[in-house]
Parts: C-alpha cells; sequence; structure tokens
C-alpha cells in the first residue's frame, strides 16, 4: 500500500485581532498544535476528538479552505504548502468532502443535476450529453434514481441530500474524501445506509476517507486507523482494534468509557467513567501535557514536561508519560470484541 | 411553457420559490389587494394612450375647478384640464419614477454590498461608513438638497433619490451575504475550485435576493411618494407634465373653492403606496422560512 | 387502546403520578393537520426515569410541550386525551393554573442552554426569580438557595459562578443552571428534552450523571427525551418507542434491551454502530419517515416493516402485552389475526 496523505508537523494558529485599521494581535487560537499522520491509500483513517480538538481545521487545512500557519501536507508526494494556486487547482480535483449538514452543503436553487454535474463544470470542458450520462450513474451509485436529477433538495429528505452530497464528492473520481461529521446530523436508521454507502463505494472504488467524528461508535464502526485529538493535539494514533480495544492514552480510555452503549447489562456493570472538569480553551492551554488537568493518572511530570507520541508496537503511538504504568494498572479489562448475531 | 420557465428561473432562481410565493398569496387577501392595484396602476400607465379620455394637457379656462361630473368624474383642475387624464398620465411618471429609482438603486446597492459582504476587510469598512454617512441624513431633505443643486429636472429627481435609497440596499445585501458565504454550499464549490467570480454570481448572489425583493417592492412605493413630494415643493416635472405631486401642489390653492383637486389625486398616491406595501408585506412573509410549515 | 394499567399486580388502586391518555397534538398547515401525536399512553410513576425514544419527527418532543400546554398555539392545538398529574387532568386546567404548576411541579429542561437562559441576568438571580415565582421566600434567603444548589448541582465556585452571566460559562455549566432552576422548586416530574444532545461526550456523562445522583437524592421523577439509545439503556427504567407519532413499543428498559419486539425497535437496535459489538454491516431501515399529514394507513411502520403482511396496512395494531409489563403494538404477536391472512 502506498501513502496517499501525510501531514507534518501542521500548525495552525487563528490570531485574536481587535481593530480593523490598526490591527492588534491579542493572543492566538491554537487550533491544531503539531499534527503529524498519514493515511494509506483505500484506508479509512478516523479522527474524532471533541469540540476544539481541532479536527475540523485539519480537514479544512488539507482541501485549501485554511492555510497553514506551518507545517507539511503531501498529498500524493506533492507538498500542498509549497506549491502554487495553478498547480493546486490540479490537485484539488483528486480531493473532495462531505459536510456536516446536508440542508446547508446544496445550493436550494440548483437542482441535483447542476449539483452533481459543478466539479465537471469547473474543471473540464466536457460536452453536456457526457456530464448528464456521468450524473446519472452517479445517481445510481449511491441509491437514487435518474429521475430524481432535476428535483430540487428541498424536496428530499435529509438521507437523500447527503447521498446527493456523497454523489458530489465523488463526480470527479477522487482519490481521497474528507467526510467532515458526515453522518452526525441524521437520524440512527438513515445514518446506518449512509455509513453502508460509504463502505461499499470505498470497496468499489478504492476510495481512501479522512473520517472526521466527534461519535466512537461511528468512528469505530468505519474506520481501519484512529487518531484521538484533544485540544490541538494527536494524543493517540493506531489501528481500530488497537484503539478502541486497548486504548493507551487515558483520555481515550475516558472517551471510550463515557459512551453509553445501547445494553443495560453491560452498562450496570461497567457504568459511565467520568472525567472531571471541562474542556480547556485552546487560547491558554495548560502546560505539559494539555490533559494533566483532567487525567486520573496525573503527576508533577505531567505539569510539566509535554509528552510526544511515542510508538508502543504495531505503529500503536500515544503521547503519554506513563503509558506502561497505565497499562498494568487498568481497572477494567475489555473482552474481545464480540461478533454480531 | 418554455419561456415561462425561463423568466420565472430569471426572477427567482430554480428553485419552486415561486410556486411557494403564489400558494402563500392565495390566502394572503391584503397582499392580493395590492397586487391587484399595482397591476392596474402598470395597465394604466402602459394604455395611457388608449384609455385617458381626454388630453391631459388641453385647457378650457371657461369651466375651470369643474368638480365631478359624469363627464368628468374626477373633476377639472384650474386651468380646466381633466384631471382623471392628468392622474392617468400622471401614473406614468410615478412608475418609472419608482421602477429607475429602484433599478438604480439596486445596482448599486447590490454591486457595493456585494464588494463590502464579499471581500470584506477594508473596503468593506469604507464602503459601509460611506453608506452610513448617507444613512444618516433624512432622505428627502438630502434629495431636495440635490435637486437645488443639480437643477430641477425629472432625471435629477430620480439620480436624487437613488442616491439616498442605494444604502439600504447595500446593507441588507451585504447582511444576506455575509451569512450565505458561510454557508456549507459555498464552502463545497470553493473546495471543488471555483472562481470567486462563479461563487458570487452562481451560488451566493441568487440566494441572497429574497430581502432585496421585499426591500424593493415597499421602495416603489417610498419612491413615488418621495417623487410626489419633490414635485409638490416644485423640485420635479415641469409643468404643464402630469405628475401626481405637481397636482395636488397646483390644487393647493383651490382647497376650499374645489377640494377634489387635491383630494382625489392624494387618495390615488395613497391607494398605490399602500398598494406596493401590502404586497411588500405578503412578499416578505411568502418568503420567510419560518412561516413555512 | 389504553394501556390497560391501571391496576397493580395485587389489584389495587395504583395512582401514577402522570397518566397520559390517547393524547392526540395536531398542528394545523395549509397542508393539512400534522397528526405529530396521534393517541398515545404512557404512565410514570414516582421515582421512575423514563425514556421516551425515537427520531426527529416522531413526536417526542411535542409530546413533552403537551405535558406543559405549552404547544404553540397557532398552528399546534392538543384535540383530545388526557394528562393526568397527580390524579388531576392538567388538559381540563385554566391558563393561570397551568402557571402555577410549570416550573413548580413539573420542570423542563432543553437542548440548548443558551436559549432557554436570559443573556442578560446574572444566572443566580435567574435561580432567585425561579424561587420567588413559587414562593415568597425573601431575596437574601432565595440567594443562598441559589448558591447552594448551583453546587449540588457540581459547578465549582459556586458564590462567584451565581454572579456571572450565561456567556462566561461553558456547554456544561450552563446545562447545570438550567438543572438548578429546574430544581431547585423541587418538581414531582422533571422534562429532561435531549439536554445532552449538544454537549461533548465527556460532558454529556458529567450530566447523566448528575441526573443519575439526582434521581437518588430526591423525589423527582425524570421523564427523559432522547434519541440515544445508549443513554436510555443506563439512565432509564422504563421507556416507550415511538413512530410516527404514536408509541410500538414500551416496557421497562432491560426487556425492551433484551428482546425488543417491534420490529421497528429491533431494527433500530441493529442499526446502531457499537463500540462493544463488531458489525460487518450495519442494518439499516428502508424508506423514510413518513409524512404525518397523510400517514400509512394501518401500522404506521409496514411500508418500511420487512415483516409488514397486506393486513398491516388495513389494521391499526393495538398495544399487546406480550410479556408482563412489556407491550408492543404489532400484528404478529396478535396470533389469530397473523395467522388469518
Amino acid at each position: 500500500m502506498s501513502i496517499i496523505l501525510q501531514i507534518k508537523d501542521l500548525k495552525k494558529y487563528f490570531p485574536i485581532t481587535k481593530g480593523v485599521i490598526l490591527k492588534k494581535t491579542l493572543g492566538y487560537v491554537k487550533a491544531v498544535d503539531g499534527v503529524s499522520f498519514s493515511i494509506e491509500r483505500g484506508e479509512t483513517f478516523g479522527l474524532v476528538g471533541e469540540s476544539g480538538s481541532g479536527k475540523s481545521t485539519i480537514g479544512r487545512l488539507i482541501v485549501g479552505l485554511l492555510q497553514p500557519t506551518s507545517g507539511s501536507i503531501f498529498f500524493d508526494k506533492v507538498d500542498l504548502t509549497k506549491i502554487n494556486k495553478k498547480e493546486f487547482q490540479n490537485i484539488r480535483r483528486r480531493m473532495s468532502m462531505i459536510f456536516q449538514d446536508p440542508f446547508t452543503s446544496l445550493d436550494p436553487r440548483k437542482n441535483v443535476m447542476q449539483i452533481i454535474a459543478e466539479p465537471l463544470i469547473i474543471h473540464t470542458d466536457m460536452e453536456r450529453k457526457k456530464r448528464e450520462e456521468i450524473v446519472y450513474q452517479l445517481l445510481e451509485r449511491v441509491g437514487l434514481r435518474q429521475e430524481d436529477a432535476f428535483k430540487y433538495p428541498h424536496q428530499f429528505s435529509g438521507g437523500q441530500r447527503q447521498r446527493i452530497a456523497i454523489a458530489r464528492a465523488l463526480t470527479l473520481s477522487p482519490d481521497l474524501i474528507i467526510a467532515d461529521e458526515a453522518v452526525s446530523a441524521l437520524d440512527v436508521s438513515v445514518q446506518a445506509k449512509i455509513i453502508n454507502i460509504l463502505m461499499s463505494l470505498q470497496k468499489d472504488l478504492n476510495l481512501t476517507y479522512l473520517f472526521i467524528a466527534h461519535d466512537l461508535s461511528v468512528v469505530c464502526h468505519i474506520s481501519h486507523k484512529v487518531g484521538v485529538m484533544y485540544l490541538g493535539k494527536l494524543v493517540e494514533v493506531g489501528s481500530k482494534s488497537a484503539i478502541f480495544q486497548d486504548p493507551l492514552h487515558p483520555y481515550t480510555q475516558a472517551l471510550l468509557e463515557a459512551v453509553p452503549v445501547p445494553d443495560p447489562n453491560i452498562m450496570v456493570a461497567k457504568g459511565l467513567m467520568v472525567l472531571k472538569g471541562e474542556i480547556p480553551s485552546p487560547i491558554n492551554p495548560p502546560s505539559g501535557c494539555r490533559f494533566h488537568p483532567r487525567c486520573p493518572y496525573a503527576t508533577k511530570r505531567c505539569t510539566e514536561e509535554e509528552p510526544t507520541l511515542i510508538d508502543n508496537g504495531e505503529n500503536h503511538l500515544a503521547a503519554c508519560h506513563y503509558t506502561d504504568e497505565i497499562k498494568s494498572k487498568r481497572k477494567i479489562i475489555k473482552q474481545p470484541l464480540k461478533d454480531s448475531a | 411553457m418554455r419561456p415561462l420557465k425561463d423568466l420565472k428561473k430569471l426572477l427567482f432562481g430554480e428553485s419552486s420559490e415561486l410556486s411557494i410565493i403564489i400558494e402563500h398569496l392565495k390566502s394572503d387577501k391584503p397582499a392580493l389587494f395590492g397586487l391587484a392595484v399595482i397591476i392596474l396602476l402598470v395597465l394604466m400607465a402602459v394604455f395611457a394612450d388608449f384609455i385617458s379620455p381626454y388630453d391631459p394637457n388641453l385647457q378650457d379656462l371657461s369651466r375651470r375647478l369643474e368638480p365631478p361630473s359624469w363627464e368628468h368624474p374626477f373633476g377639472r383642475d384650474e386651468f380646466g384640464r381633466d384631471i382623471l387624464s392628468r392622474i392617468i398620465y400622471g401614473s406614468r411618471i410615478s412608475l418609472t419614477v419608482g421602477v429607475v429609482v429602484i433599478t438604480i438603486s439596486l445596482l448599486i446597492g447590490t454591486a457595493l454590498g456585494a464588494l463590502s459582504g464579499y471581500i470584506g476587510g477594508w473596503i468593506d469598512l469604507v464602503i459601509m461608513r460611506v453608506a452610513d454617512i448617507f444613512l444618516a441624513f433624512p432622505g428627502l431633505l438630502l434629495a431636495i438638497g440635490l435637486t437645488a443643486v443639480l437643477g430641477q429636472s425629472i432625471f435629477n429627481v430620480m439620480a436624487a433619490l437613488a442616491i439616498v435609497n442605494w444604502p439600504g440596499y447595500a446593507r441588507v445585501i451585504r447582511s444576506q451575504i455575509l451569512y450565505i458565504k458561510g454557508l456549507d454550499y459555498v464552502e463545497a464549490a470553493r473546495i471543488m475550485g471555483a472562481s470567486n467570480a462563479r461563487i458570487l454570481a452562481s451560488h451566493v448572489l441568487p440566494n441572497s435576493f429574497a430581502p432585496i425583493i421585499v426591500l424593493a417592492t415597499i421602495g416603489m412605493g417610498w419612491a413615488i411618494l418621495a417623487e410626489a413630494g419633490l414635485s409638490f415643493l416644485g423640485l420635479g416635472v415641469q409643468p404643464p407634465t402630469p405628475s401626481w405631486g405637481s397636482i395636488i401642489a397646483t390644487g393647493r390653492d383651490f382647497i376650499f373653492r374645489a377640494p377634489h383637486i387635491t383630494t382625489i389625486p392624494g387618495i390615488v398616491l395613497a391607494l398605490s403606496i399602500l398598494a406596493f406595501n401590502l404586497f411588500g408585506d405578503g412578499l416578505r412573509d411568502a418568503l420567510d422560512p419560518r412561516l413555512r410549515i | 387502546m389504553t394501556l390497560d394499567l391501571e391496576y397493580s399486580e395485587k389489584g389495587m388502586q395504583h395512582n401514577h403520578l402522570l397518566e397520559i391518555v390517547d393524547l392526540k397534538t395536531y398542528f394545523f398547515t395549509k397542508r393539512g393537520a400534522v397528526k405529530a401525536v396521534d393517541g398515545i399512553s404512557f404512565t410514570i410513576d414516582a421515582g421512575d426515569v423514563f425514556g421516551l425514544v425515537g427520531e426527529s419527527g416522531c413526536g417526542k418532543s411535542v409530546t413533552a410541550l403537551s405535558i406543559l400546554r405549552l404547544v404553540p398555539d397557532p398552528p399546534g392545538k392538543i384535540v383530545s386525551g388526557q394528562v393526568i398529574f397527580e390524579g388531576e387532568d392538567l388538559l381540563q386546567k385554566s391558563e393561570e393554573e397551568m402557571r402555577s404548576i410549570r416550573g413548580a411541579k413539573i420542570s423542563m429542561i432543553f437542548q440548548d442552554p443558551l436559549t432557554s437562559l436570559d443573556p442578560i441576568v446574572r444566572v443566580g438571580e435567574q435561580i432567585v426569580e425561579a424561587i420567588r415565582t413559587h414562593t415568597n421566600m425573601n431575596p437574601q434567603k432565595a440567594w443562598e438557595k441559589a448558591v447552594k444548589i448551583l453546587t449540588e448541582v457540581g459547578i465549582p465556585d459556586a458564590e462567584i459562578r451565581a454572579k456571572q452571566y450565561p456567556f462566561q460559562l461553558s456547554g456544561g455549566m450552563r446545562q447545570r443552571v438550567m438543572i438548578a432552576i429546574a430544581l431547585v422548586t423541587e418538581p414531582r416530574l422533571l422534562i429532561a428534552d435531549e439536554p445532552t444532545t449538544n454537549l461533548d461526550v465527556t460532558i454529556q456523562a458529567q450530566i447523566l450523571t448528575l441526573l443519575k445522583e439526582i434521581k437518588a437524592k430526591t423525589q423527582t421523577s425524570i421523564l427523559f427525551i432522547t434519541h440515544n439509545l445508549g443513554i436510555v439503556a443506563w439512565l432509564c427504567n422504563k421507556l416507550a418507542v415511538m413512530y410516527a407519532g404514536k408509541i410500538v413499543e414500551y416496557g421497562a428498559t432491560k426487556s425492551v434491551f433484551s428482546n425488543p419486539l417491534h420490529p421497528y425497535t429491533t431494527l433500530l437496535l441493529k442499526a446502531v454502530p457499537r463500540l462493544d459489538i463488531k458489525k460487518e454491516m450495519l442494518e439499516s431501515i428502508e424508506g423514510d419517515v413518513p409524512d404525518l399529514v397523510n400517514p400509512p394507513s394501518g401500522c404506521r411502520f409496514h411500508p418500511r416493516c420487512p415483516y409488514a403482511k397486506k393486513i398491516c396496512s388495513i389494521i391499526q395494531p393495538p398495544m399487546i402485552e406480550v410479556e408482563e409489563g412489556h407491550y408492543a403494538s404489532c400484528l404478529i404477536y396478535d396470533k389469530e389475526k397473523w395467522r388469518s391472512v
């Protein structure tokens, strides 16, 4: 397998300014603060984190909606931060994005045909007939009918709209699709359908996904590799099974234990783990390990020394000083995943 | 069917907004009344040559100030001219002023508002402060001042009214664009690599027009009233060209001897403005997504 | 069609805290009447945490608003039914009587605390106002009580926080303030409408734990409205599943989760991606939620139900007690009718 996307020490600081003419910078929101990871072709990389973790900012940096403060983004070995606009225009057709809210991500004044064909109009001089043919094929791929091509977004339900958005993301046969909370706004029954569509499309078209979400269960289901973010930092990266069955970072553990599972017996047995405190502001993140004020294992060292991502074998990286101790001290030993009935 | 569809596209984009508006207006009686009066006004202005019973400038000094009769339903003025015919021809001035003023205001307002909202930064700052300066003046007073400087003519009236009117449109367009440019579908277009021009023309502007249509409709009423006011003060059309404002102005001297000269054009004027306002209100309700269930 | 829960096992008159009987709330629009809640019945006893589960548009929030008689009128209207609270029908009460019940005997917390709190009043004052609306406690004492309850809902430095404005608090803190306002009058029933949906997982766990503690410490029963089956499994002892304005299943949490009876519940549980169970494909439900102006005839779920027979489109299934205290509205459990076709 080859690496399609590699991010190296990516940083994005948003200045907090005052005044319009005489701008004064009061400080910075360190939304993304030195993040590195890579995605291999054909796999799904899940990026999880709570609000303010910087996960969406990373997606926006990759597609060029934002310019990074420093660091590099290699897409198929080309550093996107070092190329000019024209070169970027050629590369951007190889990636696309699916948004969270299907009610705002489609222009209400365009019909489905116009929406899905727009990337072709921008990037090719294909004739109309051919464009229409491609749109019909795409509609079929995402489970919509040809007749739907001339309807408008408001005539569809949320799930159908998200299918239209997926079709639009597929129009130029991209290599990488960034799905930013792509199923979070949908109801459970519809969400399941969209997840299934995304997964079967990946199989058929060898797509690569960067799947950004806050819902751990969804990320667990769809991803091959997972990165956990906290306050602009990647605290743990690893294969799906490593992250969900053998989490090393205390934050990952806490996140997993905080999710209520739809089974009263399990819930009675394990309860919810409650992490103390709030998510701190990314303007003045805590010193040392950013998680230390909320961490049940924190020591003095954690307040002073910032941990780096350390490989614990099999590409399972965690940024914690005490992974070994925590591993042995863990109260709840997870059972291996049961297969579904 | 096709041309009608194209017109619909042009006016309302491709959504079914027109059908939503029609659906709403069907049950909105005041707005329907407004629309009927507006249509009547337009017909009157367009077919003035055919429907006006007399030459509006034909004088008959022997029968001056004659009250309404079967022959002259609205009576005669101080020169013995038929008031009905003068009102019919006057509607041409009123509507022309309304349409021209609103169109110019819209063009200036949309262009500057779009620049302001889409580009932002210091351009936004400069345009909005200029707009503030215009908004700080009482509109009609500024128009009076401008016509006084530019000279008395109907073109100057229209120019003056447009100059005082554009900042409102610029503001609404700007805030609309600020909202829409942050929506996901605009970001989606940007990620696709669409140029700024394409995004603005194809996504942002078409979605910004709904409140402007409402504002323009109500603005028509305002422009007609303002023109009448300026003509009343003698700053508008030059005699003998009939205008509602000037008819009222000349009737002023005979208000006790021949009240019909002032009251009848006054009622027509009030009715027209009411019609535009009612229709504008109806449009606003129809376009308000919160009222759609 | 009302539930036969009037009598307990001993055959004695059982006094429910809240009994909803055949409640119908419609919204009258130009398109016709939207039957948002269409004949639902359930009971909540003292000490219950009752989960009302369903996807968006199923009528769960409208049910809550109907109990408090807060349905926006027009276009909404409670068409028929009874809401018996402590033996009295709230639908027969005058507006003035309702005002003395709302916020005093029945309180409510919402999804978004920022819009339910007054932005220009200090949070402590808002609690004082809640106290003094229903009692004639003097302002000094009320303030002390406000600070005390803020401490009780887990707000650190309550003295200082009480003097702050809502925007100075984080989302989790604001939801705690809302809970404090709701609880300060010691209500018999707390209605919580998706109170954690906008919160991060770790903060959600904190709020849910707080609600559980409240339940253990006070006499307050909770009606918890959510789309999240995991939360219900953890928090509630009884639950009802709503679909398209009707309750399709009703029973003790344990029996509903271990033995879901209605096809909708079964499918819904299979559609949720889970952390603890590995699934290859998620089960999804075909089709979309029906239009409640013209809901499907017979069973409202029949167009999407994999088990549906012709009879399902004809007969509206009654609530059938399949296990003790566990009801489902599905003809599968009416052996005679099911076999007859």
